[in-house]
């Protein structure tokens, strides 16, 4: 027997850990949500017609148009338990056997539709490179999408150009955006960078001295608030002038913060305002209730100002019409008069349902859009009521634009994106489609539920040499699974291609190759994985020869099967780094892999 | 008892909650160890563990009648500690759970010594730092090991040994 040591140390340690923190928890709690995503699949299954553009703003060109049309539910109907509405009636995928049929559901599919009161919200497909859950931030008239993790991949939309895909910043991470007038600034894990979006270029900058945990744009400066050691530490607060890349120490802001999201750091036109506080890895806060700061640059200095009466777990602000609105994780909404240095009381609820997620703000003068996972809220500013939403998918990162609208991630539990625009007063908006096929099989493809054992070769000439087979082809279309979801819970699908080029490895020009991917085994993203193959798109596969799946090639784990737009960047199964970074299209991968 | 709501109704056919419920009981606690060894923060390591036996719930039939379902869920939480996505929506429902529990439950200090460890092990490869979480942290024998991963027992008795070797010199790097 081996002897005691740091492994099996750390190992009980962790276990005693694990067992006090499994305390808080039960069963029921995964039967209620099991129950509860469901039920929200059933109801906006009626409501929600998805399809993918790529335009989402006025002023593109007349087209024939797909929405998302989210429509306001009526308060009887909030209640996912209650809405056992669903598209069709059976769902092989998952062995649901469905609910049409049912006297339950035959009475809920013949009543009479919910009354409509306001609210369209267009979807706009997401930028080819950016994946789910990404940051969106507005930067001059335009909206910058980062990925969330890995290299931050980026795009911007704007109303002129559409989609444009920008060169990553070489940064390993996001940790944080900040859109500016004319300039965007991006923190990563190790370093920073400045987005010019005219030009499309990053410049280098150093990062701020610890990890920041919100920011605003003054007009003059990027200032960014830092993560606090402890709960018995202050933040520090930093300020960097784009002109110079310099950054500076302002005055630490008068409590500690850690988290991004149960922080907020906004601008309101003369002061940065900061709520939050410090919570520890056991969600332990350093206060009753989130507090509250404004900093004023003129003299670098923190006023305290009242608490908030909101929980300090995830309470959200934004700014807009001269007040900080904001909301926590149990739906209450509070106010604070930036004049006269008073929240509001008392506080009010947003009609939903406390929530199991984080929520979302975003205001304008007119509107409060609230987001939370799969609901929503919209309190109209003038007569002060509340609108119900629906979504069929995760919102998040919202973004208020300066025309009154507000743009959001939307995250299907498929792994579909799309950015989704709420319109306060209703209006469409359309742009042609373009790619989007292409766009979400790549994100799927991206997203197999099991993540690469290691970084990528440092190059795609490296990761040609490891491989048996490297080749240039089309999808035909043509699909195959097998080892349906084992015990280990993978399961392979391969995709035939036609190869039009051959790099390395026995495969002939104009003939077909069968080249899987391993996927987690969910039935879920199996059925999504092997769904609208676009065919005729273009892939560049890098493949191991093997004899447990389908077609006896299997791509290279996390880096070997790309798919591209025509011209566009590759998306799907491509490596990161520096090697990887940068490639225009697939045939400058196809070139780089020689 | 069966789950009898509306909504539940298709799972209902086939989820004896009960059963589900002593399932839980018995290894929520390991898988959760096994996630906080691989991603170290307990809101977000919650979530996944639960995300794994929501898996399990939806396709109870199904694991409910393996050998060992607990070594299926261990595996189903790994592939979810490691997926962008399913990571990323776990982490967005992080924070209500802990209502449930704030107040009622002791805070649970991080130990300097284990946080560097754990810390140090999540800088090793992938297949090294999945050994040594559901060895150390989930105990599982290496024979469990090797069913959950899918591999020989002599890769992961290869692994481990391979791990220990890396994380001696990564802390030799440090000092």
């Amino acid at each position: 027997m081996e002897p005691r040591d740091d492994f099996d140390r750390a190992g009980e340690s962790l276990r005693e850990r694990a067992t006090r923190l499994a305390r808080g928890h039960d069963a029921d709690e995964v039967v209620r949500l099991a129950r509860r995503r469901r039920g929200w699949q059933g109801v906006t299954a009626g409501f929600a017609t998805i399809a993918v553009v790529v335009g989402i703003l006025n002023g593109l060109p007349e087209p024939s148009v797909d929405r998302i049309t989210v429509e306001p539910l009526a308060p009887s109907e909030a209640a996912p338990s209650e809405s056992p509405q669903r598209s069709n009636g059976s769902d092989e995928s998952t062995g649901d056997p469905g609910l049409s049929g049912s006297p339950a559901c035959d009475a809920a599919e013949t009543a009479a539709p919910p009354p409509i009161a306001a609210s369209l919200g267009t979807a706009a497909a997401a930028p080819p490179t950016v994946v789910a859950g990404g940051s969106l931030v507005a930067v001059d008239d335009q909206v910058l999408a980062l990925a969330v993790e890995g290299p931050p991949a980026a795009a911007l939309f704007g109303p002129e150009d559409g989609w444009r895909c920008l060169p990553a910043p070489e940064l390993t991470e996001l940790r944080l955006a900040i859109g500016g007038a004319d300039r965007a600034l991006v923190v990563g894990g190790d370093g920073a960078a400045l987005l010019d979006p005219a030009t499309a270029r990053w410049t280098a900058v150093p990062p701020p001295h610890a990890r920041p945990v919100g920011g605003v744009w003054t007009g003059q400066d990027f200032v960014v608030v830092l993560e606090a050691p402890t709960a018995d530490d202050l933040s520090g607060v930093a300020a960097m002038d784009p002109d110079t890349g310099e950054w500076r120490e302002l005055a630490a802001a008068p409590f500690g913060v850690n988290r991004d999201y149960h922080t907020s750091v906004l601008w309101d036109g003369a002061q940065v305002l900061l709520l939050g506080n410090w919570l520890s890895t056991t969600n332990h806060a350093s206060s009753q209730t989130a507090r509250l700061a404004a900093y004023a640059p003129e003299s670098d200095a923190w006023e305290v100002l009242p608490d908030s009466p909101l929980s300090p777990q995830a309470a959200r602000a934004a700014v807009a019409g001269g007040r900080l609105v904001a909301v926590d994780y149990g739906q209450v909404f509070a106010e604070f008069d930036l004049d006269e240095r008073v929240w509001d009381l008392p506080v009010s609820s947003t009609g939903l349902a406390g929530s199991e997620c984080s929520p979302d703000i975003a205001a304008t003068d007119t509107q409060v859009v609230i987001t939370s996972c799969w609901a929503g809220a919209v309190l109209d500013r003038v007569s002060g009521e509340w609108t119900d939403l629906r979504f069929d998918g995760d919102v998040r990162s919202p973004v208020a634009l300066d025309d009154g609208r507000t743009v959001h991630w939307h995250a299907a539990d498929d792994g579909a994106t799309a950015l989704l625009v709420y319109e306060p007063d209703s209006a469409t908006t359309a742009a042609a489609e373009v790619c989007a096929d292409v766009t979400g099989f790549g994100m799927r493809l991206a997203d197999t539920g099991i993540a690469p054992d290691e970084a990528a070769p440092a190059t795609p000439a490296d990761l040609a040499d490891d491989v048996d087979l490297v080749v240039a082809g089309v999808l035909t279309g043509a699909t195959e699974a097998v080892n349906g979801p084992g015990p280990a819970g993978e399961s392979y699908l391969a995709f035939e291609v036609e190869v039009t080029e051959v790099v390395k490895g026995d495969a002939g020009t104009g003939g077909t190759v069968r080249v899987s991917i391993a996927f987690d085994g969910d039935p879920i993203r199996g059925t999504a994985l092997a769904a609208d193959v676009p065919v005729g798109a273009s892939v560049l596969v890098f493949a191991y020869e093997v004899t447990d799946a389908p077609g006896g090639w299997v791509a290279a784990d996390g880096n070997g099967f790309a798919v591209a737009c025509e011209d566009g960047p590759p998306l799907g199964q491509v490596g990161d780094g520096p090697g990887w970074s940068g490639l225009a299209d697939l045939d400058a991968l196809l070139d780089a892999a020689r | 008892m069966p789950v009898t709501s509306m909504v539940g109704r298709a799972i209902a056919e086939t989820v004896d909650t009960g059963d589900f419920a002593i399932f839980y009981a018995r290894h929520h606690a390991s898988t959760l160890a096994v996630v906080l060894a691989l991603r170290g923060r307990d809101v977000p390591a919650e979530e996944i563990a639960q995300e794994a036996f929501l898996v399990a719930y939806r396709r109870w039939d199904e694991v409910a009648v393996m050998d060992r379902p607990d070594l299926w869920v261990h595996r189903v939480a790994l592939n979810t500690a490691t997926s962008r996505l399913r990571r990323l929506a776990a982490e967005g429902r992080a924070l209500g759970r802990v209502v449930a529990r704030s107040g009622g439950t002791e805070a649970v200090p991080d130990h300097d010594a284990d946080v560097r460890f754990w810390a140090t092990v999540r800088r090793l490869p992938r297949t090294q730092r999945e050994v040594v979480a559901l060895h150390y942290a989930a105990d599982l024998s290496v024979a469990d090991v090797a069913t959950v991963l899918g591999c020989p027992e002599g890769t992961v008795k290869s692994r481990l040994h391979a791990a220990r070797e890396r994380y001696a010199a990564l802390i030799a790097e440090e000092h």
